[in-house]
């Protein structure tokens, strides 16, 4: 009986393996459609020019450099300390506006299939390396997201007139941006100094760490992740347990990347909506959507 | 069953109109120009030029 019931759960795990698998599948091609939507502007991976078109009016939902010469919209962080550092101060009704709405509506579901630095960060993790997702200082390094949003993105843009702090000195986002136009434009290259080379050491930190950690970036230093975090208790679509069903077996725990127990806190600021916990769930408990099921 | 849904989503709807109203009032003072007149320039800084 004992060992019927241990083949069972085996069998059960694996499909639960294979189906969270096959789910990620899904995800990833969600990612890159999303990355590639939001960096259709192909010709200026090859010229080095910018897009100037009237797309650029709109902010696009995930950390993507409005200086990618991809890009098709305008980045919200970028546009946001735009707004906060001018030499004449405007309230960003419109950037906080998009902010508002698209967390309103989904919450961090943009960081598990829309952010095209989350789509890198997941590629990263899948490259075979030496992995430590559970570590001590884990809980405590992702409260420096939310001083990145306070200090960074916020308090010191409004400080320092024409300086957008984050993507200064941090973006990642901004430093592939920078990479492509050092590759394609000689003019650009010959300016970058100091500032280029801190940026660049930041994206290598954050790339080295990717192997390791799953989504160190969005984990400890994306504002915007901290931002949508906000409103994953309450966004249109978020997540549903159905305490009946779930038998607190922890399945969802072990499977969570970001280091969240799901039966306990389903619409935990930190979760990035990817659906591995909803896959892995053998009760079914759990399930991403408009309304409970 | 929409009367549920309603219900139980007013924080996320109250957020949605919010965020609505304050896209039309941007629009409507010209921030969106000022996002597309930023984005349609190299952004030194996020290059790392400064």
């Amino acid at each position: 009986m004992l060992l019927t019931g241990s083949t069972h759960d085996t069998a059960g795990e694996a499909r639960s393996h294979a189906g969270c698998h096959r789910g990620g599948g899904v995800r990833l091609g969600i990612q890159s459609v999303a990355t590639l939507i939001q960096n259709a502007n192909f010709k200026g991976f090859f010229t080095g020019k910018i897009y100037t078109g009237s797309s650029k009016k709109v902010c696009v939902p995930g950390l993507n450099c409005y200086s990618c010469p991809g890009a098709i919209g305008a980045c919200p962080i970028g546009s946001l300390q735009n707004f906060l550092s001018g030499m004449k101060f405007r309230f960003p009704y419109y950037v906080l506006g998009i902010l508002l709405f698209i967390g309103a509506l989904m919450g961090r579901i943009v960081c598990g299939f829309l952010c095209p630095f989350g789509f890198l960060q997941d590629l990263l993790y899948l490259i075979p390396f030496y992995k430590k997702n559970r570590f001590k200082a884990d809980k405590y390094l992702r409260y420096l997201k939310y001083a990145v949003l306070a200090v960074l993105v916020i308090l010191l843009p409004l400080c320092l007139p024409l300086t957008p702090t984050f993507c200064k000195f941090v973006c990642p986002s901004g430093t592939i941006a920078g990479i492509l136009s050092y590759i394609t434009q000689p003019l650009i290259r010959s300016q970058m100094g100091w500032l280029f080379n801190w940026k660049f050491i930041v994206l290598l930190i954050i790339i080295v760490s990717g192997l390791i950690v799953y989504r160190p970036f969005c984990k400890y230093l994306c504002p915007l992740g901290a931002f949508y975090g906000f409103f994953n208790r309450f966004a249109l679509v978020r997540m549903h347990l159905n305490e009946n069903k779930c038998v607190h077996c922890s399945a969802c725990a072990k499977a969570c990347k970001m280091n969240i127990d799901p039966s306990r806190k389903p619409n935990s600021m930190e979760c990035i909506r990817c659906g591995d916990c909803v896959r892995t769930c053998p009760q079914k408990a759990l399930h991403i959507g408009l309304k409970e099921k | 069953m929409m009367k549920t849904l309603l219900k139980k989503n007013i924080p996320a709807i109250l957020l949605l109109l919010l965020g609505a109203g304050l896209i039309v009032f941007g629009l409507s003072s010209g921030q969106a120009t000022s996002v597309m007149n930023k984005a349609i320039r190299i952004c030194m800084e996020c290059i790392g030029i400064g």
